[in-house]
């Protein structure tokens, strides 16, 4: 039996190994040719002076495809509110928070901050951990422990990230806002919340529950909570000076960039 | 046993999308040739001094070109309204963005240091269009930066940049159709023109000679005109 097996192989099947080679190689040519053979098709009409009717066929399509993004259009009653408060932010920003921050980060050197970073991550563990419970994400649920497990242990109460090397251990955050627009409920509408920045009706909502699961709220006296809520924004803030000023400088119209860049930037984390 | 060949010859038939060079695969190579181009320019030592920043970033902007269709992108940063621009104020519209893009992100990249750039997985979103998935790895934290590609013409060319989830493109649009709610596409583009020729924000020297210029007055005032 194992003979003729390897007979049928050896004889006839040399046939059947090239023409499986021929196969191959015509599909492998296939597959890689496709956009390359609409490309071709494409520029055979640009050539006979179709072009405009071209265009506008691909501009439309183009359109259709604008319509197709997921993400969704949140209505801003309170602009002219909210523009204030934001032009109230940026004075915050540049004439407290970050010559704050700067001098704080000119006498702390940086691995020490990113050490604080991961620290104030790992405690805010319950956060995360109950928002996944509340998204039917068991598995990430799980992964958080662990990480939360590991770094508080091996990681020295998570003030290092040994868990960084395993991708596993590193599930996307989940917050109180997500949970909600998990469950289906609209942004609302947009609030520039003065020194937290931009957010929505709902997120507002969810940092009212973010604040509740946060273990450092449970410190007391209520001020040294608020110092250490304090402390950790401005540590944050010295490991990304220059972020905000990019942004800001990018833009034609800053307080539209960063509305929309809020609204995309959450939408892409509910649907993560 | 009749049945062997048949099935080796299944085996392959199914081994053929895994084998074979994919559109993704192509798309990645694409992304990855591209960006490794432009990470050997800004770790070159010969780039590194002051003087040569000029070079660098000459040398930089030919690299990206080739990235980005800065065509495609301006089209669709102005979605649908770019029915109410001429052909020529499209034109100069295409060329102040691609400018404005170059101003900022040249400037941005040029500040690189040591950040690692880790390539993830391609996905092909229609039968022309893929998106490239990226990292780039810092000190203190990692930055997801996704490319958006489109095969046209027999090449490979990004059309849209997701930096943590916000597409560059929709974030212009936005604010260009913000702005042509109300003004004319004339304003936009003197807007635009105005973004552009700004200059750039004042160095650490100049800052100090108007200060000198302000206490003291005389030379350092002239030298402060000059700049």
């Amino acid at each position: 039996m194992h003979n003729n097996g390897r007979e049928v192989l050896q004889g006839n099947g040399t046939a059947l190994i090239y023409f499986t080679l021929v196969f191959l190689f015509f599909f492998a040519g296939c597959s890689a040719d496709s956009p390359k053979a609409f490309a071709q098709e494409t520029s055979v009409f640009t050539d006979t002076g179709e072009e405009t009717a071209l265009q506008d066929e691909y501009d439309e399509w183009i359109d259709d495809l604008e319509e197709e993004e997921s993400v969704p259009y949140v209505r801003d009653p309170l602009e002219r509110f909210n523009r204030g408060i934001f032009a109230f932010n940026d004075f915050f920003y540049f004439k407290f928070l970050k010559p704050v921050a700067r001098g704080y980060g000119f006498i702390t050197p940086e691995p020490v901050r990113v050490r604080v970073k991961n620290f104030f991550y790992n405690i805010g563990f319950p956060v995360r951990f109950v928002n996944d419970i509340l998204q039917v994400k068991f598995k990430r649920a799980g992964q958080g422990t662990c990480r939360f497990v590991f770094n508080s242990t091996v990681g020295i109460l998570g003030f290092f990230n040994p868990a960084q090397k395993y991708p596993w251990l590193n599930p996307p955050p989940e917050d109180t806002g997500q949970t909600l627009g998990t469950w289906g409920v609209g942004n609302g509408f947009y609030i520039v919340l003065p020194i937290l920045g931009p957010s929505t009706l709902r997120d507002s909502v969810g940092l009212a529950g973010d604040y509740l699961l946060q273990p450092v709220s449970y410190i007391k006296p209520f001020y040294i909570s608020l110092g250490a809520r304090s402390y950790e924004v401005v540590n944050k803030t010295s490991l990304s000076i220059g972020e905000y000023e990019d942004l800001k400088e990018s833009a034609l119209d800053p307080y539209t960039a960063f509305k929309d860049a809020y609204i995309q930037y959450r939408e892409n984390a509910i649907q993560e | 046993m009749k049945r062997q060949p048949i099935i080796i010859l299944l085996i392959l038939f199914f081994a053929i999308p895994v084998s074979a060079s994919t559109p993704a695969d192509g798309a990645l190579d694409f992304v990855r040739t591209s960006v490794d181009a432009v990470l050997t320019i800004l770790r070159d030592p010969a780039c590194k001094e002051e003087s040569t920043r000029e070079v660098q970033r000459q040398k930089l902007r030919t690299t990206v070109e080739t990235l980005f269709d800065y065509d495609e992108i301006s089209r669709r940063v102005l979605g649908r309204e770019r029915k109410s621009f001429t052909p020529e104020q499209m034109d100069e519209f295409s060329d102040l963005f691609t400018r404005l893009l170059e101003k900022v992100y040249l400037n941005r990249i040029q500040e690189y240091s040591d950040e690692k750039v880790v390539y993830g997985k391609a996905t092909m979103l229609s039968e022309n269009k893929a998106e490239v998935e990226t990292n780039v790895v810092t000190a203190s934290k990692q930055i997801q930066i996704n490319y958006r590609v489109v095969y046209k013409y027999g090449e490979w060319r990004g059309y849209d940049v997701f930096i943590e989830g916000v597409s560059l493109v929709r974030n212009y649009r936005t604010q260009f159709n913000k702005i042509l709610q109300k003004k004319s596409p004339e304003d936009l583009l003197q807007q635009l023109r105005e973004k552009v020729n700004k200059k750039e924000a004042p160095t650490k020297k100049a800052a100090l000679l108007k200060w000198k210029c302000i206490t003291t007055g005389g030379k350092s005032c002239r030298e402060t005109a000059q700049l």
